[in-house]
């Protein structure tokens, strides 16, 4: 019996090539897509889970506030922080101090030869009990105990010795004030893709605090309440209720506020688990994704697996007409209902299985793309997992399911006496549900379209905004790290303008395009005059006088440094934003103002149009130039009408024949802007394809709809052709049902999509009008598919002979 | 073996309310062979459909081999339906895509006849039908009169009591006609009961005894033996 009903199957596959064709590739690339996104969302929600600990781990961040409100969050916290909320709170195991050292990078010596490392941290010693990072070679014991003890992960220490073991071996990280030597004390696997503190490399903290070129640097100080650039874990006794623990952190937040007279701030905890898709704070260890996203894509991909579920079940009741007859046949020769349910599902059970084996093939052939597309690690494994397997089972049993069972229960209720005699209609209610699938259908398509439309008008609007700066041509060199050398500057200057192509060259602490939080901040700057406290956090940066025209920034009020300005003058240039904060209502009344910071009185001498720091996804910030003319964060070299990347080696050439040991790093700056762009283009992209394939799945449906409506419709054309109806009159006579669900689906889609969208161009301080064209245009769009859907098959039907088809019937 | 007493059908629009079969009654003995005649509406069909099974009546009584049968479910009318009844339609009612040999294996698979008894019972019917070269070849390939004997081989498959024949040469010229009109004949005499509906006096004269129906009414009923 099984065999037979294997057998009609694929017979009436191969006989309705066109139905089959749809089912499978809609079935197959629903499965596809949404296997993947699932893989996806599975590795967005796998963050920390590598570490044994991760339900106990918690990081402790800081609330500045401003009176009851929170003005900013930051990641970073004061150095006794930790110490002391393990000896007051019971709730508290144990503490590690993280302190990201030369952010983004530092240079690092091995025998004389210099590199650029990335994401060195200093830890406690208790890092390595309460993080999850077995270490290869060395000892645990006590490991970090000692000041200039060094971990390397297994890939750097191949890098830079081109071996594992490199316990016993040295290395030296050069300062401006001297070289700070480390003894590598261990090997450790690298750190995972999923975890929010990747690390290269690690030294032990007590080096922060006693070496004295890290002290020079850093200045990090045990118990300095003041300064705030620690980054503190906490690992919770086991069987602590994380509320409790809340609890006694409030009350010791407020102890703190009584006995330290801790006023601006409060601190809270975040469990790591919830830091990868929910923490945006300042000084991340590195941009967070979004859970809502996330949830966003998961949702449209399930929304293209129904989709294509609901092609099945429109397409198969469709042809309920010619499984009718068989129908009636095997009832009259003894087959009970439950067997033709059976049957039926059989068939929904070979395509979906069918459907799951081409999705296979199709996430084969585009797993490398996807993996690049959805910035997934590149070792990613998707068939590995277990769960992958699992989820497919689940997707071929619902399909079965969902997509068989419906056209199962019709199919299998059809009475023999009326179907063999022809006598066969739909009944009302069958139609009123096909034609709700149809219109969720198209309400999806519409509400996907928009939402792309929306993203892609928003992006690009965001990349053609006046950044303020001009981006053009401009190479950023790092400094040397050592004074010795940065005092060779003027030379390098001079060599690199000997070159024809160079504009001019400009000195500064940060450059635009670069992460705030890689910049310096100072809460409390103010203007002289006012007593009352605020808690803005002003940015802090240094340049020269040729700063602001390499940059192409554009000064509105007062004068640039020149070559009388001094740092010891203690001048500042400073943007509109930080005019605002101080409330002053004129930026021309702010010249010659006098600002109190750092225990002494500056003077306001010049005025910046607001400029993008970040890309122009973030809202401009306050920023505080002062004057230094000496070479300590970047050189900017700006070029004429060349192309930057062909200069590069000459400038390398020259910086390393004036700084001979320092590794020479540089970036462009228009790239520093879209990098910025990454999650977003990110985001876009993986959006776009869902939405590619949704639009696709569903146009599918609809002209295998439309054939079916036309052909079941045959005879009636075949009719009105002869009492004398033109083509268009039939066109018009069939679109118009299709055309009313796509006005219902309109009714439906518009109002969700308005608020979706308008929700997500909250996150952007500078964003787009919802212009009614974005939602017409969509809409349009799904009409002209509809009618040339509909067009071709009727055309089609429309100039065959009516004598054909009257005859046919 | 059939007894059908003030048997009634009404058919229902939102408007109207049709009578198919008006208190009809008669009786079929094992081993006969009825025609039923009557002009187009007369319920005929109706008929056929309810001795069959394939419809419920909305009153009266239908005792099929001494069971009252009017009131039973779907799943119970299907399991006499195949162990008992075998049917041949004007229009053949072959399954496309099923090939001569399956379609007539079909009812054995579901009356749960073992594949090597299968393929023996299916090749004898085939061969008395003549139609055995035809096996591998599906309805869409073979005659009108081919079609009929691949559906009559399907009827009698299952060596059914009692053969419902739907006009079975309506479809068919005339000698065709009379040879599916023979085979009829060859069955009942080896004891099949038939009950043919049919427009046809020629074929009428196959049977031992003609129900002639109006209305859905018994009208005459005369016996040919």
């Amino acid at each position: 019996m099984i065999k037979n009903y294997f057998k009609i199957a694929w017979r009436n596959f191969k006989k309705d090539k066109s139905f089959t064709f749809i089912n499978l590739l809609g079935l197959a690339t629903g499965f596809a897509i949404t296997l993947l996104i699932v893989q996806y969302v599975r590795f967005e929600f796998s963050y920390e889970n590598t570490h044994v600990n991760a339900d106990r781990l918690v990081r402790l961040t800081t609330d500045y506030m401003d009176g009851e409100t929170v003005a900013e969050q930051d990641c970073e916290t004061n150095p006794p922080l930790g110490p002391l909320v393990t000896t007051e709170l019971p709730e508290v195991e144990n503490f590690t101090r993280v302190y990201p050292l030369g952010e983004p990078t530092v240079n690092i010596s091995i025998e004389n030869e210099h590199f650029i490392l990335d994401k060195l941290f200093a830890v406690d010693n208790a890092f390595f009990d309460m993080f999850t990072c077995p270490l290869l070679y060395g000892v645990k014991k006590d490991i970090f105990k000692q000041p200039n003890q060094a971990v390397l992960t297994e890939s750097t220490a191949l890098k830079y010795f081109g071996k594992k073991d490199v316990v016993g071996e040295m290395l030296e990280i050069p300062l401006s004030q001297g070289l700070v030597l480390l003894n590598i004390v261990g090997v450790v696997a690298d750190s995972p893709p999923n975890t929010h503190l990747k690390f290269n490399m690690l030294i032990s903290y007590p080096t922060m605090l006693s070496d004295k070129a890290l002290q020079g640097e850093y200045g990090e100080e045990e118990d300095n309440w003041g300064g705030n650039n620690t980054l503190t874990y906490i690992l919770l006794a086991p069987n602590v209720n994380y509320d409790d623990f809340t609890t006694s952190f409030k009350e010791f937040n407020k102890r703190l506020k009584e006995e330290k007279g801790f006023k601006k701030a409060r601190f809270i905890g975040q469990k790591i688990g919830k830091i990868h898709l929910y923490s945006h704070k300042t000084f991340e260890t590195e941009p967070n994704g979004k859970a809502s996203s996330v949830f966003f894509l998961l949702g449209v991909a399930f929304l293209v697996i129904i989709s294509a579920f609901v092609n099945y079940i429109n397409l198969a009741t469709s042809k309920a007409l010619d499984r009718a007859k068989e129908v009636g046949i095997r009832k009259v020769v003894g087959s009970t209902r439950t067997q033709l349910r059976i049957q039926f599902l059989i068939e929904s059970l070979l395509i979906n299985v069918a459907a799951g084996i081409f999705a296979i093939t199709l996430i084969l052939v585009s797993k490398t793309k996807f993996i690049e597309v959805a910035g997934l690690p590149a070792d990613f494994s998707i068939f590995g997992a277990v769960f992958f397997w699992i989820i497919l089972g689940a997707f071929i049993l619902l399909g079965v399911l969902f997509s068989g069972l419906y056209p199962a229960l019709v199919l299998s209720s059809f009475k023999p006496s009326s179907v063999l005699k022809g006598k066969f209609t739909h009944s009302t209610q069958g139609v009123l549900f096909r034609k709700s699938l149809v219109v969720f259908q198209f309400s999806m398509t519409i509400i996907l379209l928009i939402q792309i439309f929306t993203i892609n008008k928003q992006l690009e609007f965001l990349q053609n905004i006046d950044l303020g700066v001009n981006t053009n041509q401009t190479v950023v060199v790092s400094a040397p790290t050592q004074n010795t050398e940065r005092k060779n500057y003027s030379v390098f200057k001079q060599e690199l303008l000997a070159n024809a192509s160079v504009k001019s060259v400009a000195l500064s602490g940060s450059v635009p395009g670069q992460m705030a939080s890689q910049m310096s901040t100072t809460t409390g700057i103010n203007l002289s005059e006012i007593i009352e406290d605020h808690n803005y956090n002003f940015y802090l940066t240094t340049i020269d006088a040729n700063y602001i025209p390499v940059m192409g920034m554009t000064l509105i009020e007062g004068n640039n440094f020149d070559e009388t300005s001094h740092p010891d003058k203690r001048e500042v240039i400073v943007n509109e934003e930080a005019i605002r904060l101080w409330g002053i209502p004129e930026t021309k009344e702010a010249i010659g103002r006098k600002l109190k910071f750092w225990g002494s009185e500056w003077t306001i001498k010049g005025v910046l149009k607001n400029y993008h720091q970040e890309s122009a996804k973030s809202a401009h910030i306050p920023i505080i130039h002062r004057y230094f003319d000496q070479f300590q964060g970047f050189a900017s070299i700006k070029f004429n009408n060349t192309d930057p990347k062909e200069q590069i080696a000459q400038i390398e050439a020259v910086y390393k024949s004036v700084f001979p040991t320092a590794p020479f790093s540089y970036f462009f700056m228009d790239n520093e802007y879209d990098k910025q762009y990454k999650a977003d283009k990110q985001f876009q992209d993986v959006f776009s394809v869902l939405t590619g394939f949704a639009i696709l799945i569903a146009c599918l449906g609809l002209f295998g709809l439309a054939s079916f409506t036309v052909l079941k419709r045959k005879k009636e054309i075949g009719i009105r052709k002869v009492i004398g109806a033109s083509i268009l009159n039939i066109l018009v006579l069939l679109s118009k049902n299709f055309i009313k669900m796509v006005f219902l689906a309109m009714l439906i889609g518009i109002p969700i999509t308005y608020l979706i969208a308008t929700k997500w161009l909250e996150n952007f301080a500078f964003r787009i009008e919802l212009n009614w064209w974005l939602f017409v245009l969509p809409i349009v769009l799904i009409m002209g598919l509809v009618v040339f859907s509909i067009s071709i098959k009727t055309i089609n039907a429309a100039i065959v002979n009516p004598v054909q088809s009257l005859k046919d019937e | 073996m059939i007894k059908i007493k003030d048997l009634e059908k009404y058919y229902k629009t939102e408007e109207l309310q049709t009578i198919a079969l008006n208190k009809l009654s008669f009786e079929v003995k094992q081993g006969e062979f009825i025609a039923v005649m009557g002009p187009s509406g007369c319920g005929k069909s109706t008929l056929l459909n309810i001795l069959g099974m394939l419809d419920d009546s909305d009153g009266g009584s239908f005792i099929f081999n001494g069971e009252e049968v009017i009131n039973y479910n779907e799943r119970k009318r299907a399991s006499i339906r195949k162990h008992n009844i075998g049917f041949v339609f004007q229009s053949f009612n072959l399954i496309d895509q099923l090939t001569v040999f399956e379609n007539v294996e079909l009812p054995l698979i579901y009356t749960g006849v073992k594949k090597a008894e299968r393929k023996k019972k299916v090749e004898a019917v085939l061969e008395k039908m003549q139609i055995m070269h035809r096996r591998k070849h599906f309805p869409q390939q073979l005659s009108g009169g081919q079609q009929q004997r691949v559906a009559v081989a399907r009827a009698v498959v299952n060596d059914p009591k009692l053969i419902l024949a739907d006009e079975p040469t309506g479809n068919l010229d005339s000698s065709n006609g009379n040879e599916v009109m023979e085979l009829l004949t060859e069955l009942n005499d080896q004891g099949t009961t038939i009950i043919m509906v049919t427009h046809s006096e020629h074929d009428a004269k196959y049977s031992h005894r003609i129900i002639r129906m109006l209305d859905g009414q018994k009208v005459t009923e005369n016996s040919l033996v």
